[in-house]
């Protein structure tokens, strides 16, 4: 069958339209044009492109001095296509985007690929990215945030001096039996009734720990407990690596859907917003598993990390959903260490 | 004479038989896009982005191609290489801005006056660079905006804007649309924007009345969270909440805030925005359009803010119950809507009367214009 269609041939100066004939010439090597106001052209195929196929948009021929052609008969430029350089990948691509088939096979991989990129490609990139940086950096990061914090959440403490050494005492016996370097870590007391029973581990290496949390504990075990926890953030540089992974998939989310009407951006944020609380929780889950083992090497049982745990939550358990909650919830965290012993 | 002519009317009349409107037609389908959209999505994710030029291009290209006007469409010319230096140059300047930010976070001010200075280059190149890439039969568009009135519009204006409260925020969007069209240009044809201040003015005068009691709301609620956490500091938990039950009792009688209101409250705050903001637009693109000539053609938009109002709010839930999938649909049918409401109004015959190419001047920079993808597009 001759490769033969109708078009529009503009000539690259005005505007004006010219309806043509277009077929292949017996040689096969170039596009012969008829038409009443532009007679007979002639265009070898070496000189031409063809613009990708996008659906069933008209196709536009790109000629010599600027001179285009307009083709609503994409199935007969389609067999050109091939001769032409590139022109398989274009055939290709739009074979994957009109063929049912494709389509569906695309989306399953999409849904698949993207989960996989979330649930382990950016926390692997990020831990590599994290580790192969020098703690100096987690330093930074953390710099001048203490003297933020005592501003306004934290005010001097108000447990006596021995009660501070002896638990400083344990603290620095148990970074001893860690792996990580005796000035790596550092614990201070602070009192805080706006935020209660809690313990903070800065990126910079600074633990501080709340009188209400010590009183809250019912021995030094239990404030040990906590202690490992929080040694176990800074031994995996969580902070660090929560940026990182925070600010790539905030970036991957707002790129993808960046492209569309601004009405997706709005939506753009709430599985963001998802995405980081769930690796929010995996941190701790990690941390968790971290303070298990060095209560094991200190020869604390582990169980008193949960005992401490459900005290701090108190009720306030269920009150959250857990997808919605920077940790996870309480009967997890107890279950997971109990299965770590 | 028995009955009086009214000569105006009759001016009308006489206008709308010689110079009828044709109107643009959209013809892309839902089932069709999503073809392309899902592979654009997974080869940008597989390829870390760099297929993500080859998905605008295309993108462009099925929205291009299915806007038709007297028989003929649009073409977008720009190559996937191209957008991808852009991209790959603006790429690089956002890590090492999120890099030097994160070590030192007294670079932040520095970073933020670089980009408010490249801003008004970027959006002029970009601008630029998708004009000369589109053609209508074979035609160029064009932009020549210059730099200095660039930087007073996107840097300065603002500036005034956000020190006056938003007080000049009309006047801005006409020095604004005027700047993008006067510049603009089909060929040799050029474009002319004949609006006025007034116009805008009221524009947004009305859009302001219609989202200031959310506007009020959230200030309430703003103020109220404020006084709370200052009356709450340094108490235990269990007077926290004593002293909240004692402020939401007292202040309830006034403003309707016990806490089973809230919910509703700041969901009809979010509504009536999307209301003020739909206002907002819908009738700014419809002055925009109604007084924009392209040499001699005039152009018209006739967007009713109850259809677009409708298509919004309907497309987010839509878009929220079908986890994303049905962006594609969501995206088509707006477009369709907004472009089968525009019409050329034709100076004599579209096929006699024509734009002319005009030399080509290739400018460095523009796809790293482009590439920070900051191209207002001409409303649609």
């Amino acid at each position: 069958m001759p490769l033969a269609f109708a078009g529009s041939f503009f000539d690259g100066v005005s505007s004006r339209r010219h309806s043509v004939q277009v077929e292949l010439d017996e040689d096969g090597k170039a596009l012969v044009i008829k038409g009443q106001e532009v007679g007979e052209l002639c265009f070898p195929l070496t000189l031409i492109k063809v613009a990708p196929r996008v659906g069933d948009t008209p196709r536009f021929i790109y000629l010599e001095n600027g001179a285009s052609l307009e083709v609503s008969e994409n199935d007969v430029v389609d067999r050109l296509v091939p001769s032409l350089p590139g022109g398989r990948f274009h055939l290709a691509q739009h074979r994957m985007e009109s063929k049912l088939r494709w389509v569906l096979a695309m989306l399953a991989l999409t849904i698949a690929f993207g989960w996989a990129t979330i649930e382990y490609g950016v926390p692997y990139l990020a831990k590599k990215a994290a580790f192969a940086l020098p703690r100096e950096v987690d330093e930074m990061l953390g710099d001048g945030a203490l003297a933020a914090l005592d501003g306004f959440l934290f005010e001097p403490t108000t447990l006596d001096a021995e009660e501070r050494a002896g638990l400083r005492r344990r603290f620095v016996d148990m970074v001893g039996r860690s792996d990580l370097e005796a000035d790596r870590v550092q614990l201070v007391f602070r009192a805080s009734p706006v935020m209660g029973a809690n313990a903070l581990a800065l990126p910079s290496g600074i633990i501080i720990m709340t009188d209400e949390l010590v009183r809250l504990a019912e021995h030094e075990d239990e404030v040990l407990a906590v202690l490992a926890h929080e040694i176990g953030h800074i031994r995996h540089r969580h902070s660090l690596r929560s940026v990182l992974q925070n600010s790539t998939v905030a970036l991957a989310i707002a790129s993808l859907t960046g492209d569309l009407a601004s009405l997706t951006s709005i939506s753009a944020a709430l599985p963001t917003m998802l995405v980081q609380l769930k690796y929010s929780r995996g941190f701790e889950l990690e941390a968790d598993d971290y303070a298990v083992a060095m209560m094991h090497e200190t020869g604390i049982e582990p169980t008193e990390l949960g005992e401490i745990l459900l005290r701090m939550t108190g009720g306030a358990d269920g009150k959250i959903p857990d997808y919605l909650s920077t940790h996870p919830g309480s009967e997890e965290r107890m279950k997971r260490i109990r299965e770590g012993m | 004479m028995a009955i009086a002519l009214d000569p105006a009317r009759t001016l009308e009349l006489t206008a709308d038989q010689a110079a009828p409107g044709k109107p643009f037609a959209f013809t892309g389908k839902a089932g069709e896009y999503f073809g392309i959209w899902i592979v654009n999505l997974l080869l940008s994710v597989v390829t870390l982005g760099i297929y993500s030029a080859w998905a605008k291009v295309r993108t462009k290209r099925y929205f291009y191609g299915n806007t038709r006007l007297d028989g003929s469409t649009f073409d977008y010319l720009a190559t996937p290489v191209q957008i991808l230096k852009g991209r790959l140059i603006a790429f690089a300047f956002f890590v090492a801005y999120a890099a030097s930010t994160t070590i030192w976070p007294m670079t932040i001010p520095l970073f933020v006056a670089l980009m408010f200075l490249i801003a008004p280059w970027a959006i002029v190149r970009a601008r630029a660079f998708n004009a000369h890439n589109s053609s209508y039969r074979n035609v160029r568009f064009g932009f020549t905006g210059g730099l200095g009135q660039a930087f007073k519009l996107y840097v300065l204006w603002p500036i005034a804007a956000f020190l006056t409260v938003g007080a000049v925020l009309p006047y801005l969007a006409y020095r604004t649309d005027r700047f993008l069209i006067d510049n603009s240009r089909y060929g040799r044809l050029e474009m002319t924007f004949n609006g006025e201040v007034g116009a805008y003015f009221r524009i947004y005068g009305m859009a302001f009345l219609i989202g200031l009691p959310a506007v009020v709301l959230i200030v309430c609620f703003w103020a109220l969270s404020i006084y709370v956490s200052y009356q709450t500091f340094g108490l235990d938990p269990a007077e926290v909440e004593r002293t909240m039950a004692e402020l939401i009792a007292a202040i309830s009688p006034y403003f309707f805030l016990s806490l089973a209101w809230l919910p509703y409250a700041i969901g009809g705050a979010v509504l009536l925005g999307i209301v003020a903001s739909s206002y907002l637009t819908t009738h700014r693109q419809n002055y925009l359009f109604d007084n924009t000539m392209i040499g001699p053609h005039a152009l018209r938009l006739d967007l009713k803010l109850t259809h677009v109002l409708w298509i919004r709010l309907s497309n987010l839930v839509v878009i929220a119950l079908s986890f994303g999938l049905m962006i594609p649909w969501a995206r088509i049918r707006m477009t369709r809507y907004q472009i089968e409401q525009m019409s050329l109004i034709p100076q004599g015959d579209l096929d006699t009367l024509v734009g002319e190419q005009v030399a080509e001047s290739r400018a460095y920079g523009d796809e790293l214009g482009e590439g920070m993808d900051l191209d207002i597009g001409l409303g649609v």
